[in-house]
């Protein structure tokens, strides 16, 4: 037998891998020959040492990554077929969103307002309000630089886009959200179209170009895992057509878009996005037919003008809700009342029913946000928005309770129960709260009774609302947002902060009535004459007049 | 910056005590059906297994993260087409010995870096290494030497090194792993094994006579 596989037969003896009429062999060679014992014995010291070395324990956020990833995959419609997602209680939204793969528009500023058919008051209907964040280079830079997407490190590519803010023969690049970079990473998918390649943005966005076109992204925020979520609930599905119109129209109002220059690059471009071009920064919504998603982004300094401007007297608070990843504030639809929620002077009642919420006492105005899972950057982001409107970071603390299944608007749905988070935001990570939420026996997966429990809340919030001393703001159509246009920060928009400033940035999204009906609300008292519309199991298209 | 709770990043769909309990069977019932949670078990369950042996590969830790990563998020969207006829363990570390070991076959100019990289592994370890016992400072120096070596190791004798004396898996297991017949795992790691101790050589025998006395 030669050397080398008497070398080998020691090796597989060494491991116990040798059969009988081997090990005798080997036993026999190691006993008369010294130099196999003498390789027997380095052998056993190689794979001794080999074990022995220092052992690498995995990221500890991996488990997390990976499980956004996957989210974030089928957001983008990356993931055919993952029964994670259709299976999963997200259902409602990602069956949306895989319609046509989660893009956006970038726009800053403009807050929308969506009212839901079925509620009383002077509503102007179909209205969608967003608020976007983005964070400046540095962070977007340290962001984009991890490894949170699992291609990031070695396919990492950027293109030059023409540029949106010109004709559309042009190949100057085109820029979003100021100095910052966005990782992007380019994938050729085989079921597209030879011609066209597909880049996943590292974010959340994807932009599909035609072949030789480039892409040079400029960050639009930065999100480790999961955009801040602005959920609508709709009432009607054919409210979102008109609610992305009566966006436009918004911005436009607010002086933060330009709305001709928006409608011209949408028909201008020759991909599958939109582009706008919007006081001096441009934005591209990568998925312009994607009916059920919006991206707005804003400087956090004008955070405070969009949600006041998103109040709509008479609505429910339950239908809106806002998200970052298992973040949720629910309830943002009002004006003053998100003044006097996240303010610290106007003392009000309200409780919301999601699985991480918002919630304040009538003689408390510290808020808790609860979250589970969110990334830091997530929670980073929150805590920026929260400062916008007042609330200082202190406030925020971090429930442990389980995860959260269904981050949209308390809507009756099929999904899994929600567990109603109440109580006081003392210490961050204050386990007490932690311990009153869990114990409050508020836990509900009946969704008649989810549903049942959202009507007393809404009718408190609604009565405290009442003796605030904040007024509401009226309905706000098209000219009232104009008037309300916050000069300041339309002049650092307009003078070009972008690239001082933090942006938050928000994927708005419509969420699809349920098939069975809302919850019983009630218009507010002080609501403008309006017919009130009955609710009843089957949601109806909105009948009132639209932007 | 908002103090966040320690265990923030675990992921709390199944913390790692909850993971070992639950039978591999069962979460991947669960994850088959859909359950985030029971995901994110299995990840809890066999991250750090994979990303060690990913790591000892690649040779590199941010590629490990990033393979890792893709491993896992390939296992689940491959899920519902895995056939339990192979643990999942094996159907985990396949996926992601594979793309470890496709991603250094890509990474052909990273092959000039190795060394450095291999220095950094093992200086990285240095610390790690002074818990041990006995003499200190020659096993650290010998164990650098070790992971030097096993970075010039080919790729494909490297893995099964990795698998066999790292994760301590059988042939067996080793042969479904990389999906090569069982005497070609004993033929890579025997040649594997020998690069090794000829690299070693002459320390491994200044060891043995340190143990003998």
């Amino acid at each position: 037998m030669s050397h080398d596989k008497l070398a080998e037969l020691i090796n597989a003896y060494l491991d116990g891998e040798a059969d009988a009429r081997e090990r005798e062999y080997v036993e026999r060679e190691i006993a008369r020959d010294e130099t196999a014992r003498a390789m027997l014995e380095d052998l056993r010291r190689v794979r001794e040492m080999t074990a022995t070395l220092p052992r690498q324990s995995a990221p500890d956020a991996l488990a997390g990554d990976v499980l956004r990833l996957l989210e974030r995959q089928a957001l983008l419609g990356v993931v055919d077929e993952a029964p994670y997602v259709a299976q999963s209680s997200w259902r409602p939204i990602r069956a949306m969103l895989s319609i046509a793969a989660a893009m956006v528009i970038l726009v800053t500023g403009g807050w929308w307002y969506m009212r839901p058919a079925n509620l009383g008051g002077d509503h102007n209907d179909n209205k969608l309000a967003m608020v976007t964040t983005e964070k400046d280079a540095s962070s977007v830079e340290k962001e984009t630089s991890r490894p949170g997407d699992a291609r990031s490190t070695r396919s990492r590519a950027s293109r030059s886009l023409k540029r949106a803010t010109e004709p559309a023969d042009s190949a100057a690049p085109m820029t979003v959200g100021g100095s910052d970079k966005l990782a992007i990473e380019r994938k050729d998918n085989p079921k597209l179209e030879e011609s066209v390649a597909r880049l996943v943005v590292k974010t959340h966005t994807e932009q599909r170009l035609a072949a030789g076109e480039k892409l040079d992204f400029l960050p639009t925020h930065a999100f480790e895992n999961e955009p801040i979520r602005l959920r609508l609930a709709l009432h009607d599905a054919a409210q979102a057509a008109s609610a992305r119109e009566a966006f436009k129209l918004q911005l436009a109002s607010q002086g933060l878009v330009d709305a001709d220059a928006m409608t011209v690059r949408t028909q201008a471009t020759k991909l599958r996005g939109q582009s706008f071009y919007y006081q001096g920064k441009a934005g591209t919504n990568f998925q312009a037919d994607n009916q059920s998603q919006m991206l707005v982004r804003i400087p956090v300094g004008q955070m405070k003008t969009l949600l006041n401007n998103i109040s709509i007297e008479g609505v429910v608070d339950k239908d809106v809700a806002l998200s970052a990843g298992p973040i949720v504030v629910q309830g943002l639809a009002r004006a003053q009342s998100s003044v006097s929620y996240f303010g610290q002077t106007t003392p009000h009642t309200a409780k919301f029913d999601t699985d991480l919420g918002v919630s304040s006492s009538a003689h408390d105005t510290k808020k808790t946000i609860t979250s589970d899972q969110a990334s830091e950057a997530q929670v980073d982001i929150f805590a920026e928005m929260m400062k916008a409107v007042g609330l200082s970071e202190d406030m925020l603390s971090f429930n442990k309770s389980a995860p959260l299944e269904n981050a949209q608007p308390t809507m009756p749905s099929p999904g899994k129960g929600r567990r109603e988070v109440s109580g006081v935001a003392k210490n961050v990570g204050d386990d007490s709260l932690d311990a009153k939420t869990s114990t409050s026996g508020d836990r509900d997966e009946d969704d008649n009774s989810m549903a049942h429990r959202s009507t007393p809340l809404v009718e408190r919030r609604e009565a405290a609302l009442e003796k605030s001393r904040v007024r509401r703001s009226p309905t706000v159509g098209r000219d009232a947002m104009a008037d309300k246009v916050n000069p300041a920060s339309k002049a650092a928009v307009t003078h070009g902060k972008g690239a001082e400033q933090q942006y938050i940035t928000l994927v708005v999204e419509f969420v699809a009535p349920p098939k069975h009906s809302p919850p019983r609300t009630k218009p507010s008292a002080s609501a403008k004459s309006s017919p009130a519309k009955p609710v009843d199991a089957q949601p109806k298209k909105s009948d009132h007049p639209q932007q | 910056m908002v103090e966040r709770p320690k265990e923030w990043n675990e992921t709390a769909e199944a913390k790692p005590a909850q993971a070992g309990k639950l039978e591999d069977v069962d979460l991947i019932k669960g994850a088959k059906a859909g359950k985030s949670e029971a995901f994110g078990a299995l990840i809890v369950k066999y991250q750090d297994r994979v990303y060690n042996a990913v790591w000892r590969i690649s040779g590199n830790a941010e590629d490990a993260r990033d393979l890792t990563q893709e491993a896992f998020l390939k296992a689940l969207q491959r899920i519902t087409s895995f056939r339990e006829d192979s643990g999942f363990y094996t159907w985990i570390f396949r996926i992601a010995v594979n793309l470890a070991l496709t991603a250094r076959r890509s990474q052909k100019v990273r092959r000039t870096v190795e060394l450095d990289e291999t220095l950094d592994m093992a200086s990285t370890q240095a610390v790690g290494l002074m818990q041990y016992a006995g003499n200190a400072s020659d096993d650290q120096h010998l164990q650098k030497h070790l992971v030097e070596a096993m970075q010039s190791l080919d790729d494909d004798q490297r893995a099964v090194v990795v698998l066999r004396d790292i994760e301590d898996m059988d042939y067996q297991t080793i042969s479904e792993i990389l999906e090569v017949p069982v005497g070609t795992v004993k033929s890579r790691l025997h040649r594997g094994r020998m690069a090794l101790r000829e690299a070693l050589g002459p320390m491994l025998r200044d060891k043995h006579r340190q143990e003998g006395d």
